[in-house]
C-alpha cells in the first residue's frame, strides 16, 4: 500500500512537473506565432481601424449639408501587435495594475484639477474618500499646497468619517468622464467636470456625490423586479491601451479675407458646424451591465432613462459567444472597448452613442450607432481589404450590405497576409501539443475565463482554435463538439500513437496490467506531457524468462504480467505416444 | 544534521561565494543608482536589477542543484555516507536547506536594499505598498523551482542532460514570471511546481541503488 502511495506520488509529481513546463514551452510556441501573425496584420490599416462615417446620429440636414467638407464620424483604432504583448505577457499587466498613474486601480475615480485629486471606497468605513491637493495663492503672493480630505455617505458628506453618513456596500467604479475639451478652430481649452455618479448594488439606489458643493443626492430605488446588473458607470470602457475610439464632429471648409501666408500655406481652414457639450451624455451618464447592455440614467433626477445602446459583438473566426442577445457582447468576452456618448451645445441635447469593441483575440474591431432611443443605427467591423460597410435601418434590419473586401480581420489574421498561413498551422500544431484532455476542457471552459487572462492561460488554453469553436454560438451543441473533436484530431491521433508505444514499452518493462492501464489513460489524456512522465518515472524492472509463455517476466511479482501464469510449471500430461527406435 | 549541512556547503562552496558576490554586486549597484538618482528613475532600475538578479540566481542555483546530486553520484558521497548513521532523508534533507540557504545569501540583500528604497519612493511618488514583497517572493520561488530543477536532472549520468537540460529547462520555468506576472496564481502555480519536484526528487533518491 506504501508502495502504492510512493508510486503516485512519484508519477503525479513528475507528470506536473513536465505539464508545467511543457505548456510553458508551447505557450512562448504560441506567444511567437501570435507576434509573427500579428505583426503581419498591423501592416494593413483596414485590419487596424474601423471608421463609420456618417455617424448618423446628427440630424439629415447637417450630415447631408452639400457645404459639408469632412463628415462626422466614428472611429475604433488599436495596434494589434502591440496588443499581443501588453495581453499575452502578464508582467506587463501587473505593472499596469500595482503602479496607480497607469490604470487608476487604486483609484476609485480621479481627475484633475489644477493638481492631484483621487477619490477611492474605503471598504472597512463604507464611504468614499476624496482627496485633493490643490495650488492655493497666499497674500504675500506665494503659492501653496493645500490639502483637503472629504468622506462621503448616502446620507452626506464631512470632513471625518462620521456614522452619520451611513455607508455604501458595494458601490459601482466610476469612469472618469472626458474633463477636457480641446477645440481644433479656436485654439482653447476648456475644463469641464462631470459630478461623479454611482449606483450601489446593495442599496439599489444611483447617488449623485458632489463634492465643490459638499451634498449628496440620492436616486429613487430601483424596483427589485427588474433584471439590473451595473458595473461601470460613467464612461465604461476597458482595455483603453489597446483600442482608441472616438466620435469627429461634421467639418465645413470656410474662407477668411484675412487669410495670412502662413494660412494659405497650410491650406484649407474647417469649422465645426456642431459644438460637443460636455460631459459627453449630456443629461445622460451611460453605465454598462454586466451583460453587456448600456443604459442611461438622468443627471439631474437620478432614474433611469432607458437603454441606450450596447456592447457590439465582434467577428472572430468561429462567430461570437453566448449572449443576453444576439450581437451583444459581454464584457468580459471582449479584449477591450469604448463607449462615446453624443451631446451637443448649447443645451446638451443628447443625439446618441457609438460603441467600440476588441475581438477577444484582438483580431477585429466592431463599430456600432446607437440613436438617442438606444436603436442600431450602423455597424461596421476591421477587414482585409479595403472598405466594409453594414447599413441597418432603424428596426435592425439589414438595408444593405456591401463587402468590397477580400475576408473578416478575425480570418484575415489567420489566412490573409503573406506567411500567416503557415504560421496559422504551426500554431494550430503547437496547440495541439497540449494533450487531448486539456483541449476538451478548453472546450468547455472557453466562456468561462476574462478575454485577457484567457491569453496568459498555460493550462486551459481557452484563445485556441477549440476555445473559439467551444465559444461558437448558433449552432448545436452536438455539432459543435464533433467539429471541436475535429479541430482537436492532431492531437487525439498523437496521444493514441503514444499510447501505443507506452502500451509495448510497459509490457517490455514489466509493468502489471493496472500500472499499464494507468498510464496508457494518462498518455491518452495528457499527450505528451504524459509520455514525459512514463519515461521519468517508469524504470526497467528485473526479468527473467516466464516458463509458461518464455516471454520475459518480474521476479517480483506471483504471476507474469502477460500471461498471468505463476511460478509453478504446470504439470505435462501423458501424450499417450512414444517415439521409439526400431 | 547540522554536520551535514555544513558539509554540503563545504564541498560547494564556490556556489556560496558566487551568490555572495553576486548579491553583493545587486545591492551595491541598485544602492549606488537608487539612491543616487531620481525618484522616478529609480523604480526601472530596481525593475532591471530584479530581472538581472533572476537571471544570475538562475545559473547559480541551478549549478547548485544539479551539482549536488551529479557529483554524489560520481563521488559516490552518499554510498559513504550510508555507511554511517545517516538515513537518506536526513542526506536529501540537508542538501535542500543548503539550497534554500545559497538563495537566502543571494537575494536577502537585494530584496531588504530595494524595500528601503521604495519607502524613501513612497513618499514621493504612489508606489504599491506590498511591491517588494509580491516579486521577492516570486522571484524566490522561481529560485527555489529552478533549484529543484536542477536537483530532478542531477539524476542524470549524461553530461549533456545536466548541463544543458537544466540550464533550459530552468529557462523556461523563469518565463513563466513573465507570462503570469508575481501574482498570488504564479506563486500557487510555483508552490505546486517546487512541492512536486521535491517529491520527486525524494523519491528518486530514496529509490536508487547507491553502489
Amino acid at each position: 500500500m506504501k508502495d502504492l502511495t510512493y508510486t503516485l506520488l512519484k508519477s503525479f509529481a513528475a507528470g506536473f512537473a513536465a505539464l508545467l513546463l511543457l505548456s510553458t514551452a508551447l505557450f512562448w510556441g504560441r506567444f511567437y506565432c501570435d507576434r509573427y501573425l500579428y505583426g503581419r496584420m498591423a501592416q494593413q490599416s483596414t485590419c487596424r481601424s474601423a471608421t463609420i462615417s456618417p455617424s448618423g446620429i446628427l440630424p439629415a440636414e447637417i450630415e447631408k449639408d452639400p457645404n459639408v467638407d469632412i463628415a462626422s464620424s466614428f472611429h475604433g483604432y488599436t495596434e494589434p501587435d502591440a496588443a499581443v504583448i501588453r495581453t499575452r505577457l502578464g508582467i506587463v499587466d501587473y505593472f499596469e495594475r500595482r503602479v496607480p498613474e497607469a490604470r487608476f486601480m487604486l483609484s476609485f475615480y480621479e481627475y484633475v484639477n489644477n493638481g492631484k485629486t483621487d477619490l477611492y471606497f474605503d471598504k472597512k468605513s463604507g464611504l468614499i474618500v476624496y482627496q485633493s491637493e490643490r495650488a492655493k495663492k497666499t497674500n504675500d503672493n506665494k503659492t501653496e499646497r493645500e490639502e483637503i480630505k472629504l468622506y462621503a455617505g448616502p446620507e452626506g458628506i464631512s470632513e471625518k468619517p462620521t456614522k452619520e453618513l451611513g455607508r455604501f456596500y458595494s458601490p459601482v467604479r466610476m469612469q472618469k468622464e472626458p474633463i477636457i475639451y480641446h477645440s481644433r478652430d479656436e485654439m482653447q481649452t476648456e475644463y469641464v467636470r462631470a459630478v461623479p455618479i454611482t449606483y450601489d448594488k446593495k442599496l439599489r439606489r444611483f447617488f449623485k456625490i458632489d463634492f465643490d458643493k459638499r451634498e449628496v443626492k440620492k436616486g429613487p430605488e430601483i424596483d427589485k423586479n427588474i433584471n439590473f446588473r451595473p458595473i461601470q458607470i460613467g464612461q465604461p470602457r476597458k482595455g483603453e491601451y489597446l483600442l482608441s475610439f472616438w466620435w469627429s464632429e461634421p467639418m465645413i471648409e470656410i474662407k477668411r479675407e484675412d487669410k495670412n501666408e502662413a494660412e494659405k500655406r497650410y491650406g484649407k481652414i474647417q469649422k465645426r458646424i456642431v459644438t460637443r457639450f460636455y460631459p459627453p451624455g449630456g443629461q445622460y451618464v451611460p453605465f454598462l451591465d454586466e451583460r453587456g447592455l448600456i443604459f442611461l440614467v438622468d443627471r439631474a433626477t437620478l432614474e433611469i432613462a432607458g437603454e441606450g445602446g450596447y456592447l457590439p459583438a465582434p467577428m472572430s473566426y468561429f462567430g461570437s459567444g453566448k449572449a443576453a442577445r444576439p450581437n451583444v457582447a459581454r464584457p468580459k468576452d471582449l479584449l477591450a472597448f469604448m463607449i462615446e456618448p453624443v451631446a451637443i451645445k448649447p443645451d446638451g441635447k443628447y443625439l446618441g452613442m457609438g460603441a467600440a469593441a476588441l475581438s477577444r483575440d484582438g483580431a477585429s474591431i466592431t463599430v456600432a450607432v446607437f440613436d438617442k432611443e438606444g436603436k442600431l443605427l450602423k455597424m461596421t467591423n476591421t477587414v482585409d481589404g479595403y472598405f466594409s460597410y453594414r447599413d441597418y435601418d432603424g428596426d435592425g434590419i439589414i438595408e444593405s450590405e456591401r463587402y468590397i473586401t477580400q475576408m473578416d480581420s478575425s480570418k484575415a489574421v489567420f489566412w490573409g497576409q503573406p506567411g500567416s498561413p503557415l504560421a496559422t498551422v504551426l500554431r494550430y500544431l503547437i496547440e495541439n501539443l497540449q494533450g487531448p484532455a486539456l483541449n476538451i476542457a478548453s472546450f468547455f471552459t472557453a466562456d468561462s475565463f476574462e478575454a485577457s487572462s484567457g491569453h496568459r492561460a498555460l493550462f486551459l488554453v481557452t484563445n485556441s482554435f477549440i476555445g473559439m469553436k467551444g465559444r461558437q454560438a448558433g449552432v448545436s451543441f452536438s455539432w459543435k463538439f464533433f467539429g471541436g473533436l475535429l479541430l482537436i484530431a492532431p492531437s487525439i491521433i498523437l496521444s493514441v500513437l503514444l499510447a501505443w508505444s507506452v502500451k509495448r514499452d510497459a509490457l517490455t518493462k514489466g509493468l502489471c496490467k493496472k500500472e499499464r492501464l494507468c498510464w496508457i489513460a494518462g498518455v491518452l489524456c495528457f499527450g505528451l506531457a504524459g509520455y514525459i512522465s512514463y519515461r521519468l518515472c517508469c524504470k526497467q524492472a528485473g526479468l527473467i524468462n516466464c516458463r509458461n509463455c518464455g516471454m520475459s517476466r518480474r521476479v517480483d511479482m506471483d504471476v507474469c504480467h502477460r500471461c498471468g501464469g505463476s511460478w509453478l510449471v504446470p504439470e505435462l500430461e501423458d501424450p499417450g505416444w512414444r517415439v521409439r527406435d526400431n | 544534521m547540522y554536520t551535514l549541512i555544513k558539509r554540503e556547503i563545504e564541498d560547494h562552496i564556490i556556489y556560496f561565494l558566487g551568490a555572495l558576490i553576486l548579491s553583493l554586486l545587486f545591492t551595491a549597484s541598485i544602492a549606488a543608482k537608487g539612491f543616487g538618482g531620481e525618484p522616478a528613475e529609480g523604480l526601472g532600475i530596481i525593475l532591471a536589477a530584479i530581472g538581472i538578479t533572476l537571471a544570475c540566481a538562475t545559473i547559480v542555483i541551478c549549478a547548485l542543484g544539479t551539482s549536488q546530486m551529479h557529483t554524489d553520484k560520481n563521488r559516490k558521497i552518499s554510498a559513504f555516507l550510508s555507511t554511517l548513521p545517516v538515513s537518506r532523508n536526513q542526506i536529501l534533507a540537508a542538501r535542500v536547506i543548503t539550497g534554500l540557504l545559497a538563495l537566502l545569501v543571494l537575494l536577502a540583500a537585494p530584496a531588504i536594499t530595494v524595500e528601503i528604497l521604495l519607502s524613501t519612493l513612497r513618499q514621493e511618488e504612489a508606489v504599491y505598498r506590498y511591491f517588494t514583497v509580491e516579486i521577492f517572493s516570486a522571484v524566490y520561488l522561481l529560485g527555489l523551482g529552478v533549484y529543484c530543477t536542477g536537483l530532478m536532472c542531477g539524476f542524470s549520468s549524461s553530461k549533456i542532460v545536466v548541463t544543458l537540460g537544466s540550464l533550459v529547462l530552468s529557462v523556461v520555468l523563469l518565463t513563466i514570471i513573465l507570462i503570469k506576472g508575481p501574482d498570488i496564481e504564479t506563486l500557487i502555480i510555483l508552490l505546486v511546481y517546487v512541492s512536486a519536484s521535491l517529491a520527486y526528487t525524494w523519491r528518486k533518491f530514496s529509490t536508487i541503488p547507491f553502489i
